[in-house]
């Protein structure tokens, strides 16, 4: 394993940073209060080639390798307040883009890529539903084949993107008795008779995501819409977790070096008692501890890309780096509110939504336990 | 066969918990129906084929019918090897 950065790749990061701290931030706080998506920001995301990073110049995107697609996302993760907009960003990219670019016939990437890549299109996929989240094989949105058609029914939840999405990939059920082997996945159109969308949910954290519910009743998809071969529906599914897991994380862990600079600055110049805060051990080892945990996140994230990069599978990996990461960036926040006290608390400063947002980490692409049941797994457990 | 007779010992150790159903498993029994072979499943058994056999299985390989039987591994292997 090489890690050693490029020039080319330490000024991408550069670049990333200067470009969310000057065109992502505007009104942030009004957004988040009104859980408002950023459009605007989506196309210029877009426009700064984020949605394209990791695709082909072939169809308008940048064609760059994986450690510098991570590299940006860390350095958007740094600057950009917005942890809603760049979730929405990495959903689209590795949820919807990458399987298509992936699994996708000629004719499915040339015509939903370009508009993907240039930020014309708003695409995520739609796995989980109301009675199956970690369960996910146990769907049962149903679709039958009639002619050249499937007919898709079932309701899918908390699906990010969903309520703005142009098109989503949506998984369902074409083989009854075949479990996980009998889930295949259909690229919807918003426009396509018997697919609706509900009001975007009020959660917790990522405000400005727009995370929705997904209504298909006999909801009709032309058969050349079938993404990959009948039945692929897990190797899918897989395939874009892994890539989820090693890369949308790597904006948690610019959100954890931002929250750490602000630590040490505070840590030197909050007095009490006579003195810097950070020279007392209870807040300096908090702090060290929050560098340590950066530190490891760096790593494991940047091994499970790499063997991404190889061609290698690395469910083990990237199973860990997920884990390890969204678990660090609760626990940083949770530092770094209680060290700024009172006015970490408060909304006036970032570290209150840094720990809402971060609290989904734990949730979404696979649960904290389903992480360690995949780890247990593969040691024979 | 002796590759066979691997994926069969592998499956029966690493994949299923029942120690009656492993001992009566035959290289016919749909694995997937049965649900020996499961999410998780599917992902300790293809890092054991590439493993062990030195094969690089491609995500859009991952079909059912590659994988229904031990039968069926073992000759979607050997169509690999015949390919590589």
């Amino acid at each position: 394993m090489d890690f050693s950065l490029t020039d080319d790749q330490i000024n991408f990061k550069k670049m990333a940073i200067e470009f969310a701290r000057r065109e992502l931030n505007n009104d942030v706080k009004e957004r988040e209060k009104n859980s408002e998506f950023n459009m605007d920001g989506w196309k210029r995301c877009a426009g700064f080639g984020v949605q394209g990073l990791s695709m082909p110049e072939k169809y308008g995107g940048l064609g760059l390798d994986i450690l510098t697609c991570i590299l940006t996302m860390e350095g958007l993760g740094y600057a950009c307040r917005d942890s809603g907009l760049l979730f929405a960003v990495n959903s689209h990219i590795w949820t919807c883009e990458s399987p298509i670019l992936k699994f996708g016939t000629d004719e499915q990437k040339e015509k939903y890529l370009p508009a993907l890549i240039n930020g014309a299109l708003v695409g995520g996929h739609a796995m989980t539903e109301p009675d199956y989240g970690s369960d996910a094989y146990g769907i049962k949105c149903k679709a039958e084949k009639k002619g050249n058609k499937y007919i898709l029914n079932g309701t899918k939840m908390f699906i990010t993107n969903a309520p703005i999405a142009d098109i989503l990939l949506i998984f369902a059920v074409t083989g009854d008795k075949k479990g996980f082997a009998g889930i295949s996945v259909f690229i919807v159109e918003k426009n396509f008779h018997g697919f609706s969308v509900g009001k975007p949910l009020d959660m917790m954290g990522l405000k400005t995501c727009p995370i929705g519910e997904v209504i298909l009743e006999d909801c009709e998809v032309p058969e050349k819409n079938k993404l990959g071969k009948e039945g692929a529906g897990s190797a899918i599914f897989n395939s874009e977790m892994e890539w989820e897991r090693s890369c949308l994380f790597a904006t948690h862990l610019g959100a954890m070096e931002k929250e750490l600079e602000e630590c040490v600055s505070y840590a030197k110049v909050r007095h009490q008692f006579g003195k810097p805060i950070g020279k007392y051990q209870s807040i300096s080892n908090k702090i060290a501890e929050m560098r340590v945990r950066i530190e490891l996140s760096r790593l494991i994230l940047y091994k499970a890309a790499w063997m991404k990069a190889q061609g290698k599978r690395a469910p083990i990996e990237s199973a860990i780096s997920k884990l390890f990461i969204s678990e660090s960036y609760v626990e940083n926040s949770l530092e770094a509110l209680q060290i700024h006290g009172a006015y970490g608390y408060s909304t006036e400063l970032d570290f209150e939504r840094h720990l809402r947002d971060s609290i989904a980490g734990k949730i979404y692409s696979g649960t904290s336990e389903i992480q360690k049941n995949i780890i247990a797994s593969f040691l024979g457990l | 066969m002796e590759d066979n007779k691997a994926i069969k010992e592998f499956i029966q150790s690493e994949l299923i918990k029942d120690k009656s159903i492993s001992a009566n498993l035959k290289v016919t029994d749909n694995l997937i129906e049965t649900g020996i072979i499961d999410s998780l499943g599917i992902q300790k058994l293809l890092a054991y084929l590439e493993t062990t056999f030195s094969v690089q299985i491609a995500d859009d390989e991952l079909i059912p019918d590659n994988f229904q039987t031990i039968e069926a591994i073992f000759l979607f292997l050997k169509g690999k090897k015949r390919e590589g």
